[in-house]
């Protein structure tokens, strides 16, 4: 199997079930059968509301579960496959940075000391002098002042702590990072100066990340690829204007529809969606958004649809294919093309 | 860099001190530990010379706090006395610190394991018996004596710490700061004693503290019944044990090694109460 | 009017030194219409909130000046008898985590008669039957069998349905919403919204929402008022401060936000971090992050001007206008 040079990650039918207790050995499909490709340089999106898997998604290619199955490409190797003893040069070139700014920060550690020990543990500098002047270095590089090094997490803001969570992710030259919600336990004003650093470096460096969230506004201004994702599948991927400008999934559409646009200009009256998410252990059989969807036919109960391409580039899970809509966010309005 | 944490230790000592729990624990504790240090000077007369005229003596100038049945000089006895109550609760929470650290991180971290199975299993039928009647039973096999005393304590000790370590443990773990040491590429090792043991530090020294007046109570219930320290050394529980005949005429005899049982025992466990309230950050809030 | 607010002042004394978390807030709330509360963290107006309420724990606060008139009455000089006939029969209030705020021993039924019972005096059976009302009010599915549930056996939004329905369930003429919906999914979230929309219409409640999400607000909102480090630094009808706004803060709030309905490269931000209420400058709070700070500005702090028919800055580059 060829890869192209410029993908980094490649994933194929990943699953991951989870058995519970109760109710009697039950399966939770987290994730369901997601396929991917993350471009070298580029910003992938996972969008969705909680429990749709996303997370889940970045903890199995991260090895920090296992997968149930699948497979995955990233660097050229089959990462599903690596022994436990293989795991730690895969921690090099992949990294996360955590939702929670407040916990995922060893309180007894120094920032400098955060920073430092993961060029430590794979040994990547020459010797301790290197390894400090590279942690300040990388300190400077997220817009913190050198002698915050030898303070403590408590004593940051939260912005302060998560430009720290960037630099430790940074540190080791990682070909990915993923970025579980960055920002959602940030204030705005400090929550724009962080995507604008993520950004910024993105450029400089041309990192790739993996971006999750559950706010739109925010995958738009930094993904260049999207995927939304309902009870652990896919249901559209593509170009994140087009799913923007032209979104062909009715949970897309949903999704788009249901957000709070701090516009008062915006028209207020839109159709809402009705019902709530299923729990993921009782998933509705065909398409799992059947229950909710305003335009649920027979089939749609039957087979589970899958990712289709509709447009260029752009994949849908809906079996309505020939529909076309454009969404007008601004006037809440879903317009046949 | 050393300078850092060395200042944050001085503020973190200072602001313990503040604390009124504390503050008391550690003057108590630090009285009776001066005084198992500097015994040979502190005590008026020989502890172990017998002078029956002065049998059953009440407090005088001569004799402070009186004499026992035999004469002896209780002050003297006392001061004596808590080198070995002190000496043997220091070692049976190192002891039982030592395994129950061992024991209850690798259950803690491995939680739902067969390790962590088996060790509770195990730890839950040593908590069966009261530790006292496991003590008891542990020095009928060995004998009496300062070490087998410290010893058969330890080994009832050892239940309650792994719990209490397997539950800190457990609450660590939890934090994401630990799936983040994975992330990067800690090893296991590495991440239980970097990351996952000094965060859990707070509690397991706070039970520690309070184990110690346990220890303190165990020596004495079992040196009274006559198990532990064996006579003529002095040691609190056998001279409560000794003044019982005499209660209704030298009160004092028993009375005063149990003031100094009581006041060791609350001084650890006020300390441990200070420690407990310094540590959870919600109590510190509502104060504040 | 129904709430008025006047030069409210309260401090807390913390052993890190006296927090100044109101400092001077003025807010006026006509019936039947919805005022939005926004700001970020610290700025204050999760406390005002509960400062109608009066739940703020007096010590370690203090109330320093000011009044919270509600219908004439001011709130702050109630005697606590009196407030707490007040709360929940008159002014009501639902929260953030809908899961920590009901009880976890009682069934979701038994919590909403529980509150009718005290303040309407009716007998359980009674109380049941009205909940049962609420929750089909409330659009909740089965609103017969929900009464049965527990809140671990609800979702967030059920949950949060449950608490409006509590919270409605002695009609009172406020309802406050603290970030009620900020731990709600998106879809979830434009749900609750338009119910409380449409139970506004339909009783002539008036809302006071307070958020940081100014989607909410351009979604909800007849006036808002942005707050910043303990006071309101701007307010006015909702047209006016989302076109027209004035205070640099308030410019610089709506512009750090990404858009959903536009395609941005970057996003402007805020300098600096937000203030330390320990150690308020003397001058305008807002003063160290402003790009457009004048000397006056650091010296005296600005005070309330009318620019317009209900817009008001608290700026002193607006005083002039």
């Amino acid at each position: 199997m060829t890869l192209q040079a410029d993908i980094v990650l490649c994933v194929k039918d990943l699953r991951k079930h989870f058995k519970v207790e109760s109710p009697k050995r039950a399966i939770v499909r987290a994730v369901d059968g997601v396929s991917f490709e993350v471009k070298r340089g580029q910003t992938f999106g996972i969008v969705g509301e909680s429990g749709c898997g996303k997370t889940t998604v970045a903890r199995v290619v991260l090895r920090l579960e296992e997968p149930t199955s699948g497979s995955g490409i990233f660097d050229g190797q089959e990462i599903f496959k690596l022994g436990k003893s293989e795991l730690k040069p895969l921690r090099r070139k992949m990294q996360i940075v955590f939702q929670d700014p407040y916990g995922s920060l060893n309180p007894r550690q120094t920032v400098i000391d955060s920073v430092k020990r993961p060029m430590m543990i794979h040994g990547v500098t020459s010797g301790g002098q290197e390894t400090e002047r590279k942690a300040l270095e990388l300190l400077s590089i997220v817009g913190l002042n050198p002698d915050q090094g030898s303070r403590y997490p408590h004593e940051l803001s939260g912005g302060q702590r998560q430009r720290v969570a960037v630099a430790r992710a940074l540190s080791l030259n990682p070909q990915l990072i993923f970025l579980d919600e960055p920002t959602s336990a940030l204030d705005v004003s400090v929550q724009a100066q962080v995507l604008n650093m993520l950004r910024d470096l993105q450029t400089k460096f041309n990192l790739t990340y993996v971006f999750i969230s559950h706010n739109l506004s925010l995958i738009r201004f930094m993904s260049h690829m999207l995927a939304v994702m309902y009870l652990g599948k896919l249901v559209e991927v593509g170009p994140t204007e087009n799913i923007f400008q032209t979104p062909h999934h009715p949970y897309t559409h949903a999704l788009l529809s249901a957000i709070a646009i701090p516009d008062p200009g915006v028209s207020k009256g839109r159709p809402i969606l009705s019902g709530e998410v299923p729990s993921p252990i009782n998933i509705p059989a065909g398409c799992a958004f059947h229950p909710r969807c305003p335009y649920v036919t027979e089939e749609c109960k039957g087979e589970v649809p899958p990712l289709v391409e509709i447009d260029k580039r752009q994949y849908s899970a809906c079996i309505l294919r020939d529909r076309r809509y454009r969404l007008d966010l601004y006037k809440r309005l879903i317009v046949p093309t | 860099m050393a300078m850092a944490s060395a200042n944050r230790n001085l503020v973190l000592l200072c602001k313990m001190l503040r604390n009124k729990s504390i503050l008391f624990g550690l003057i108590v504790i630090s009285a009776l530990a001066l005084m198992a240090v500097l015994a040979d000077r502190l005590m008026p007369h020989d502890p172990l010379k017998i002078d029956l005229e002065k049998r059953l003596q009440p407090p005088s100038s001569e004799h402070l706090l009186g004499a026992d049945s035999l004469g002896r000089d209780i002050l003297s006895r006392i001061i004596l006395g808590s080198r070995v109550s002190l000496g043997i609760a220091l070692g049976v929470v190192l002891l039982s610190l030592t395994v129950g650290i061992i024991l209850g991180t690798f259950s803690g971290y491995f939680m739902g394991s067969w390790l962590d199975e088996a060790v509770m299993r195990v730890m839950d039928i040593l908590m069966v018996f009261p530790g006292v009647l496991l003590a008891m039973v542990l020095l009928g096999v060995t004998g009496p004596g300062f070490l087998n005393l410290t010893i058969a304590i330890g080994v009832a000790s050892i239940a309650p710490f792994t719990r209490v370590v397997r539950g800190a443990v457990i609450s660590v773990k939890e934090n994401m700061y630990v799936e983040a040491a994975r992330a990067v590429g800690e090893s296991t090792q590495s991440i239980i004693l970097r990351t996952i043991l000094p965060n859990a530090l707070a509690p397991i020294l706070t039970y520690a503290t309070l184990r110690m007046g346990v220890a303190v109570l165990y020596a004495s219930t079992l040196s009274f019944l006559g198990l532990g320290i064996q006579p003529p050394n002095p040691e609190w529980g056998i001279m409560v044990s000794d003044g019982r005949e005499f209660l209704r005429v030298a009160p004092h005899v028993s009375t005063f090694p149990g003031l100094v049982i009581s006041m060791a025992v609350l001084g650890f466990n006020i300390l441990g109460d200070g420690l407990n309230d310094f540590f959870n950050p919600r109590v510190r809030e509502r104060r504040g | 009017m129904l709430l008025e607010i006047s030069d409210l002042r309260l401090v807390f004394h913390t052993p890190q030194g006296i927090v100044h978390a109101l400092n001077g807030v003025n807010l006026t709330l006509e019936k039947g219409k919805v005022l939005g509360i926004v700001g970020e963290t610290g700025c204050g107006k999760s406390v005002t909130g509960l400062s109608i309420m009066r739940l703020v724990p007096c010590p370690p606060g203090r109330y320093v000046s000011g009044e919270v008139l509600f219908e004439g009455n001011d709130l702050l000089k109630l005697p606590i008898t009196e407030i707490r006939d007040l709360r929940g029969r008159e002014i009501a209030m639902i929260f953030q985590d809908p899961m920590t705020s009901l009880n976890p021993v009682l069934s979701a039924g038994d919590q909403v008669a529980e509150a009718m019972q005290l303040h309407q005096h009716i007998g359980r059976r009674e109380a049941i039957m009205k909940a049962v009302e609420l929750f089909e009010n409330v659009k909740m599915p089965d609103s017969q069998e929900m009464t049965l549930r527990y809140p671990h056996q609800l979702s967030g939004g059920m949950q949060q349905r449950v608490m409006i329905a509590m919270a409605l369930s002695c009609k009172p003429k406020l309802l406050i919403a603290d970030e009620a919906t900020s731990a709600l999914d998106v879809t979830i979230q434009a749900q609750v919204l338009s119910l409380m929309r449409e139970l506004k219409n339909k009783t002539g409640l008036t809302l006071l929402l307070i958020t940081h999400d100014m989607g909410v607000v351009a979604e909800m909102c007849d006036d808002v008022a942005v707050m910043y480090a303990g006071s309101v630094v701007e307010s006015g009808e909702l047209s006016e401060i989302f076109n027209k706004p004035l205070h640099p803060y308030t410019r610089g709030l709506l512009d750090c936000i990404p858009k959903p309905h536009v395609k941005e490269e970057k996003l402007p931000t805020i300098g600096g971090s937000v203030i330390d209420l320990i150690n308020l400058p003397s001058g305008c709070a807002f003063e160290p992050r402003c790009a457009e700070s004048q000397d006056i500005c650091r010296k005296e702090p600005p005070t309330e001007a009318l620019v317009g028919r209900s817009h008001r800055v608290r700026c002193f580059l607006n005083s002039g206008n």
